[in-house]
Protein backbone atom coordinates (compact mmCIF):
# COMPACT_ATOMS: atom_id res chain seq x y z
CA UNK A 1 0.00 0.00 0.00
CA UNK A 2 2.71 2.46 1.03
CA UNK A 3 4.80 1.47 -1.97
CA UNK A 4 1.89 2.40 -4.25
CA UNK A 5 1.41 5.72 -2.42
CA UNK A 6 5.12 6.47 -2.64
CA UNK A 7 5.20 5.74 -6.37
CA UNK A 8 2.01 7.77 -6.79
CA UNK A 9 3.62 10.78 -5.11
CA UNK A 10 6.72 10.48 -7.27
CA UNK A 11 4.55 10.38 -10.39
CA UNK A 12 2.47 13.38 -9.20
CA UNK A 13 5.64 15.41 -8.57
CA UNK A 14 7.11 14.37 -11.94
CA UNK A 15 3.84 15.35 -13.63
CA UNK A 16 3.76 18.75 -11.86
CA UNK A 17 7.38 19.50 -12.77
CA UNK A 18 7.02 18.29 -16.38
CA UNK A 19 3.73 20.01 -17.18
CA UNK A 20 4.76 23.10 -15.20
CA UNK A 21 7.96 23.49 -17.22
CA UNK A 22 6.08 22.78 -20.45
CA UNK A 23 3.56 25.54 -19.66
CA UNK A 24 6.03 28.23 -18.53
CA UNK A 25 8.81 27.34 -20.99
CA UNK A 26 12.53 27.21 -20.41
CA UNK A 27 14.97 29.95 -19.36
CA UNK A 28 15.42 31.30 -22.90
CA UNK A 29 11.66 31.55 -23.36
CA UNK A 30 11.33 33.32 -19.98
CA UNK A 31 14.05 35.81 -20.99
CA UNK A 32 12.22 36.58 -24.23
CA UNK A 33 8.93 36.96 -22.38
CA UNK A 34 10.58 39.45 -20.00
CA UNK A 35 11.99 41.37 -22.98
CA UNK A 36 8.51 41.48 -24.53
CA UNK A 37 7.02 42.71 -21.26
CA UNK A 38 9.63 45.48 -21.21
CA UNK A 39 8.72 46.40 -24.82
CA UNK A 40 5.03 46.65 -23.96
CA UNK A 41 5.87 48.64 -20.82
CA UNK A 42 8.00 51.00 -22.97
CA UNK A 43 5.08 51.41 -25.39
CA UNK A 44 2.80 52.34 -22.50
CA UNK A 45 5.20 54.98 -21.15
CA UNK A 46 5.79 56.33 -24.67
CA UNK A 47 2.03 56.50 -25.37
CA UNK A 48 1.52 58.36 -22.08
CA UNK A 49 4.22 60.84 -23.04
CA UNK A 50 2.68 61.44 -26.48
CA UNK A 51 -0.78 61.83 -24.94
CA UNK A 52 0.56 64.32 -22.43
CA UNK A 53 2.45 66.38 -25.05
CA UNK A 54 -0.58 66.22 -27.34
CA UNK A 55 -2.76 67.56 -24.56
CA UNK A 56 -0.47 70.49 -23.75
CA UNK A 57 0.13 71.44 -27.41
CA UNK A 58 -3.45 70.49 -28.36
CA UNK A 59 -2.13 68.59 -31.34
CA UNK A 60 -0.40 65.24 -31.65
CA UNK A 61 3.30 65.39 -32.61
CA UNK A 62 4.12 64.41 -36.20
CA UNK A 63 7.00 62.23 -35.07
CA UNK A 64 8.92 61.33 -31.96
CA UNK A 65 11.92 63.53 -32.68
CA UNK A 66 12.32 66.26 -30.11
CA UNK A 67 9.59 64.77 -27.93
CA UNK A 68 10.14 65.89 -24.35
CA UNK A 69 8.53 64.29 -21.31
CA UNK A 70 5.87 66.27 -19.50
CA UNK A 71 6.87 67.81 -16.17
CA UNK A 72 7.34 65.17 -13.52
CA UNK A 73 7.07 62.25 -15.95
CA UNK A 74 9.82 59.81 -16.84
CA UNK A 75 11.54 59.87 -20.22
CA UNK A 76 10.21 57.06 -22.42
CA UNK A 77 12.45 54.59 -24.19
CA UNK A 78 12.02 55.14 -27.91
CA UNK A 79 14.15 52.25 -29.03
CA UNK A 80 13.90 48.55 -28.34
CA UNK A 81 16.47 47.77 -25.64
CA UNK A 82 17.46 44.46 -27.29
CA UNK A 83 17.38 45.14 -31.05
CA UNK A 84 17.77 48.93 -30.79
CA UNK A 85 15.05 49.24 -33.43
CA UNK A 86 12.88 52.37 -32.88
CA UNK A 87 9.31 51.88 -31.72
CA UNK A 88 6.89 52.85 -34.49
CA UNK A 89 4.58 55.82 -33.99
CA UNK A 90 1.66 56.40 -36.35
CA UNK A 91 -0.92 59.17 -36.20
CA UNK A 92 -4.27 57.57 -37.00
CA UNK A 93 -6.46 60.67 -36.75
CA UNK A 94 -6.61 64.13 -35.18
CA UNK A 95 -6.85 62.62 -31.71
CA UNK A 96 -5.73 59.04 -32.07
CA UNK A 97 -2.38 57.40 -32.55
CA UNK A 98 -0.65 54.10 -32.05
CA UNK A 99 2.82 53.00 -31.01
CA UNK A 100 4.01 49.59 -32.10
CA UNK A 101 6.80 47.16 -31.35
CA UNK A 102 7.92 43.79 -32.64
CA UNK A 103 7.92 41.12 -29.99
CA UNK A 104 10.28 38.16 -29.73
CA UNK A 105 7.42 35.70 -29.22
CA UNK A 106 4.20 35.36 -31.18
CA UNK A 107 1.87 37.78 -29.32
CA UNK A 108 -1.01 35.31 -29.47
CA UNK A 109 1.04 32.73 -27.60
CA UNK A 110 2.61 35.28 -25.28
CA UNK A 111 -0.56 37.25 -24.66
CA UNK A 112 -1.13 35.67 -21.29
CA UNK A 113 2.21 36.99 -20.10
CA UNK A 114 1.85 40.56 -21.37
CA UNK A 115 0.66 43.50 -19.28
CA UNK A 116 -1.98 46.03 -20.46
CA UNK A 117 -3.50 43.23 -22.50
CA UNK A 118 -6.84 44.98 -22.79
CA UNK A 119 -5.23 47.92 -24.62
CA UNK A 120 -3.02 45.84 -26.90
CA UNK A 121 -3.86 45.49 -30.57
CA UNK A 122 -2.38 42.44 -32.25
CA UNK A 123 -1.07 43.02 -35.74
CA UNK A 124 0.35 40.53 -38.21
CA UNK A 125 3.54 38.69 -37.38
CA UNK A 126 4.93 39.47 -33.94
CA UNK A 127 3.80 43.08 -33.91
CA UNK A 128 1.70 44.57 -31.13
CA UNK A 129 0.44 48.13 -30.86
CA UNK A 130 -1.00 50.35 -28.17
CA UNK A 131 -3.74 52.52 -29.57
CA UNK A 132 -4.43 55.71 -27.60
CA UNK A 133 -6.60 58.80 -27.87
CA UNK A 134 -5.23 62.21 -26.99
CA UNK A 135 -7.08 63.84 -24.15
CA UNK A 136 -9.38 66.33 -25.84
CA UNK A 137 -9.05 69.80 -24.33
CA UNK A 138 -12.07 72.11 -23.95
CA UNK B 1 2.62 13.45 45.61
CA UNK B 2 4.88 10.77 44.19
CA UNK B 3 6.26 11.14 40.66
CA UNK B 4 6.28 8.55 37.90
CA UNK B 5 9.99 8.00 38.58
CA UNK B 6 9.16 7.04 42.14
CA UNK B 7 6.40 4.74 40.86
CA UNK B 8 8.90 3.03 38.56
CA UNK B 9 11.39 2.72 41.40
CA UNK B 10 8.70 1.25 43.68
CA UNK B 11 7.75 -1.36 41.09
CA UNK B 12 11.37 -2.29 40.55
CA UNK B 13 11.93 -2.71 44.31
CA UNK B 14 8.69 -4.73 44.64
CA UNK B 15 9.71 -7.05 41.78
CA UNK B 16 13.16 -7.48 43.32
CA UNK B 17 11.44 -8.36 46.62
CA UNK B 18 9.53 -11.11 44.79
CA UNK B 19 6.05 -9.54 44.91
CA UNK B 20 3.64 -10.67 42.20
CA UNK B 21 2.30 -8.23 39.64
CA UNK B 22 -1.22 -8.68 41.02
CA UNK B 23 -0.05 -7.74 44.54
CA UNK B 24 1.83 -4.70 43.23
CA UNK B 25 -1.24 -3.61 41.22
CA UNK B 26 -3.61 -3.87 44.19
CA UNK B 27 -1.16 -1.99 46.42
CA UNK B 28 -0.84 0.82 43.89
CA UNK B 29 -4.61 1.02 43.30
CA UNK B 30 -5.05 1.26 47.04
CA UNK B 31 -2.52 4.15 47.03
CA UNK B 32 -4.56 6.02 44.38
CA UNK B 33 -2.72 5.26 41.13
CA UNK B 34 -4.91 4.69 38.07
CA UNK B 35 -4.95 1.34 36.28
CA UNK B 36 -3.51 2.95 33.14
CA UNK B 37 -0.55 4.39 35.08
CA UNK B 38 0.08 1.06 36.77
CA UNK B 39 -0.14 -0.91 33.51
CA UNK B 40 2.29 1.50 31.81
CA UNK B 41 4.72 1.39 34.73
CA UNK B 42 4.57 -2.41 35.03
CA UNK B 43 4.92 -2.71 31.25
CA UNK B 44 8.33 -1.09 31.50
CA UNK B 45 9.60 -4.35 33.06
CA UNK B 46 9.72 -7.63 31.18
CA UNK B 47 7.55 -10.49 32.52
CA UNK B 48 10.28 -12.91 33.37
CA UNK B 49 11.37 -14.81 36.44
CA UNK B 50 14.87 -13.41 36.07
CA UNK B 51 16.10 -11.15 38.86
CA UNK B 52 16.85 -8.35 39.04
CA UNK B 53 13.85 -7.34 36.85
CA UNK B 54 14.70 -6.77 33.20
CA UNK B 55 13.75 -3.38 31.79
CA UNK B 56 12.00 -3.22 28.40
CA UNK B 57 13.50 -0.92 25.75
CA UNK B 58 12.40 2.70 26.02
CA UNK B 59 11.98 5.43 23.44
CA UNK B 60 15.14 7.29 22.50
CA UNK B 61 15.81 10.93 21.71
CA UNK B 62 18.85 12.09 19.78
CA UNK B 63 19.98 15.30 18.11
CA UNK B 64 20.68 13.36 14.93
CA UNK B 65 17.08 12.12 14.83
CA UNK B 66 15.82 15.65 15.32
CA UNK B 67 17.95 16.92 12.43
CA UNK B 68 16.99 14.12 10.03
CA UNK B 69 13.27 13.98 10.82
CA UNK B 70 12.72 17.74 11.16
CA UNK B 71 14.43 18.15 7.78
CA UNK B 72 12.46 15.31 6.19
CA UNK B 73 9.08 16.50 7.45
CA UNK B 74 9.89 20.16 6.76
CA UNK B 75 10.76 19.27 3.18
CA UNK B 76 7.61 17.17 2.94
CA UNK B 77 5.50 20.12 4.14
CA UNK B 78 7.09 22.67 1.78
CA UNK B 79 7.06 20.21 -1.13
CA UNK B 80 3.43 19.19 -0.60
CA UNK B 81 2.27 22.82 -0.38
CA UNK B 82 4.09 23.67 -3.60
CA UNK B 83 2.86 20.52 -5.35
CA UNK B 84 -0.69 21.64 -4.57
CA UNK B 85 0.07 25.20 -5.72
CA UNK B 86 1.54 24.06 -9.07
CA UNK B 87 -1.31 21.63 -9.78
CA UNK B 88 -3.96 24.18 -8.78
CA UNK B 89 -2.42 26.90 -10.97
CA UNK B 90 -2.32 24.43 -13.86
CA UNK B 91 -6.04 23.82 -13.29
CA UNK B 92 -6.60 27.61 -13.26
CA UNK B 93 -4.75 27.95 -16.57
CA UNK B 94 -6.85 25.13 -17.99
CA UNK B 95 -10.02 27.11 -17.32
CA UNK B 96 -8.76 30.69 -17.58
CA UNK B 97 -6.07 31.21 -20.23
CA UNK B 98 -4.57 34.24 -18.53
CA UNK B 99 -2.26 35.42 -15.78
CA UNK B 100 1.38 36.42 -15.61
CA UNK B 101 1.30 35.85 -11.85
CA UNK B 102 0.16 32.27 -12.47
CA UNK B 103 3.24 31.62 -14.60
CA UNK B 104 5.43 33.05 -11.83
CA UNK B 105 3.78 30.81 -9.24
CA UNK B 106 4.38 27.75 -11.42
CA UNK B 107 8.05 28.69 -11.86
CA UNK B 108 8.54 29.09 -8.12
CA UNK B 109 6.60 25.91 -7.30
CA UNK B 110 8.54 23.86 -9.85
CA UNK B 111 11.82 25.25 -8.46
CA UNK B 112 10.80 24.16 -4.96
CA UNK B 113 9.75 20.70 -6.18
CA UNK B 114 12.99 20.17 -8.11
CA UNK B 115 14.90 20.73 -4.87
CA UNK B 116 12.58 19.14 -2.29
CA UNK B 117 11.31 16.04 -4.13
CA UNK B 118 14.69 14.31 -4.73
CA UNK B 119 15.89 15.34 -1.26
CA UNK B 120 12.77 13.92 0.42
CA UNK B 121 13.06 10.76 -1.67
CA UNK B 122 16.72 10.32 -0.73
CA UNK B 123 16.19 11.04 2.99
CA UNK B 124 13.17 8.72 3.23
CA UNK B 125 14.77 5.80 1.40
CA UNK B 126 18.02 6.23 3.34
CA UNK B 127 16.14 6.23 6.65
CA UNK B 128 14.09 3.19 5.64
CA UNK B 129 17.28 1.28 4.92
CA UNK B 130 18.67 2.29 8.33
CA UNK B 131 15.45 1.20 10.07
CA UNK B 132 15.50 -2.14 8.23
CA UNK B 133 19.10 -2.71 9.35
CA UNK B 134 18.50 -1.66 12.96
CA UNK B 135 14.85 -1.91 14.19
CA UNK B 136 15.94 -0.31 17.50
CA UNK B 137 15.82 3.01 15.63
CA UNK B 138 12.04 2.61 15.41
CA UNK B 139 11.96 3.64 19.08
CA UNK B 140 12.94 7.20 18.21
CA UNK B 141 10.54 9.48 20.08
CA UNK B 142 11.28 12.34 17.67
CA UNK B 143 10.40 10.17 14.71
CA UNK B 144 7.10 9.23 16.36
CA UNK B 145 6.31 12.86 17.21
CA UNK B 146 7.11 14.11 13.72
CA UNK B 147 4.98 11.37 12.20
CA UNK B 148 2.03 12.30 14.38
CA UNK B 149 2.52 16.01 13.60
CA UNK B 150 2.43 15.13 9.88
CA UNK B 151 -0.75 13.14 10.49
CA UNK B 152 -2.25 16.07 12.40
CA UNK B 153 -1.45 18.56 9.62
CA UNK B 154 -2.73 16.19 6.92
CA UNK B 155 -5.94 15.53 8.86
CA UNK B 156 -6.43 19.27 9.47
CA UNK B 157 -5.94 19.98 5.77
CA UNK B 158 -8.41 17.26 4.82
CA UNK B 159 -11.00 18.68 7.22
CA UNK B 160 -10.42 22.21 5.91
CA UNK B 161 -10.77 20.92 2.35
CA UNK B 162 -14.04 19.22 3.23
CA UNK B 163 -15.36 22.37 4.91
CA UNK B 164 -14.37 24.50 1.90
CA UNK B 165 -16.09 22.03 -0.43
CA UNK B 166 -19.34 22.08 1.55
CA UNK B 167 -19.15 25.88 1.81
CA UNK B 168 -18.64 26.14 -1.97
CA UNK B 169 -21.60 23.84 -2.48
CA UNK B 170 -23.80 26.01 -0.28
CA UNK B 171 -22.66 29.28 -1.87
CA UNK B 172 -23.12 27.98 -5.42
CA UNK B 173 -19.38 28.06 -6.23
CA UNK B 174 -19.18 24.31 -6.71
CA UNK B 175 -17.70 24.51 -10.21
CA UNK B 176 -15.64 21.92 -12.07
CA UNK B 177 -12.59 24.13 -11.49
CA UNK B 178 -13.27 24.16 -7.75
CA UNK B 179 -13.88 20.40 -7.65
CA UNK B 180 -10.55 19.74 -9.36
CA UNK B 181 -8.67 22.10 -7.03
CA UNK B 182 -10.31 20.67 -3.91
CA UNK B 183 -9.61 17.18 -5.26
CA UNK B 184 -5.91 17.99 -5.60
CA UNK B 185 -5.75 19.14 -1.96
CA UNK B 186 -7.67 16.03 -0.88
CA UNK B 187 -5.44 13.66 -2.83
CA UNK B 188 -2.16 15.15 -1.60
CA UNK B 189 -3.24 15.51 2.04
CA UNK B 190 -5.06 12.15 2.00
CA UNK B 191 -2.06 10.44 0.43
CA UNK B 192 0.30 11.82 3.07
CA UNK B 193 -2.13 10.84 5.84
CA UNK B 194 -2.51 7.29 4.54
CA UNK B 195 1.24 6.92 3.98
CA UNK B 196 2.16 7.80 7.56
CA UNK B 197 -0.89 6.11 9.07
CA UNK B 198 0.12 2.86 7.37
CA UNK B 199 3.75 3.38 8.44
CA UNK B 200 2.68 3.67 12.09
CA UNK B 201 0.45 0.61 11.72
CA UNK B 202 3.33 -1.43 10.35
CA UNK B 203 5.63 -0.39 13.18
CA UNK B 204 3.10 -0.79 16.00
CA UNK B 205 1.33 -4.08 15.30
CA UNK B 206 -0.43 -4.00 18.67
Amino acid sequence: MNRILFIGFCLAVAFAIGVGLWVVGGPEYARRVEQDRQRVFDLDVLADQITCVGQVKRVLPDNLQGLKPCFGRQEANRNDAVTNAPYRYTVLGPDTFEVCADLAIDPKAARRTLPYKNDLVLRGGNTVCLERRKFIAD
Amino acid sequence: MASRDELSLFIRDALVAGKSRADITSALIHAGWSEREITDALGAWAETAFTPPVPRPVQTVSARDFFVYALTFGILLVGAVNLVIVLQVLVDLLFDNDGYAAVGRIRFGVSVLIVTAPLYLWLTLRERRRLARDPALLRSAIRKWMTYIALLLAAGTLLGDLIATIYALLTGDFTTQFILKAGIVGLVAGGIFLFYYNAIGQEEPE
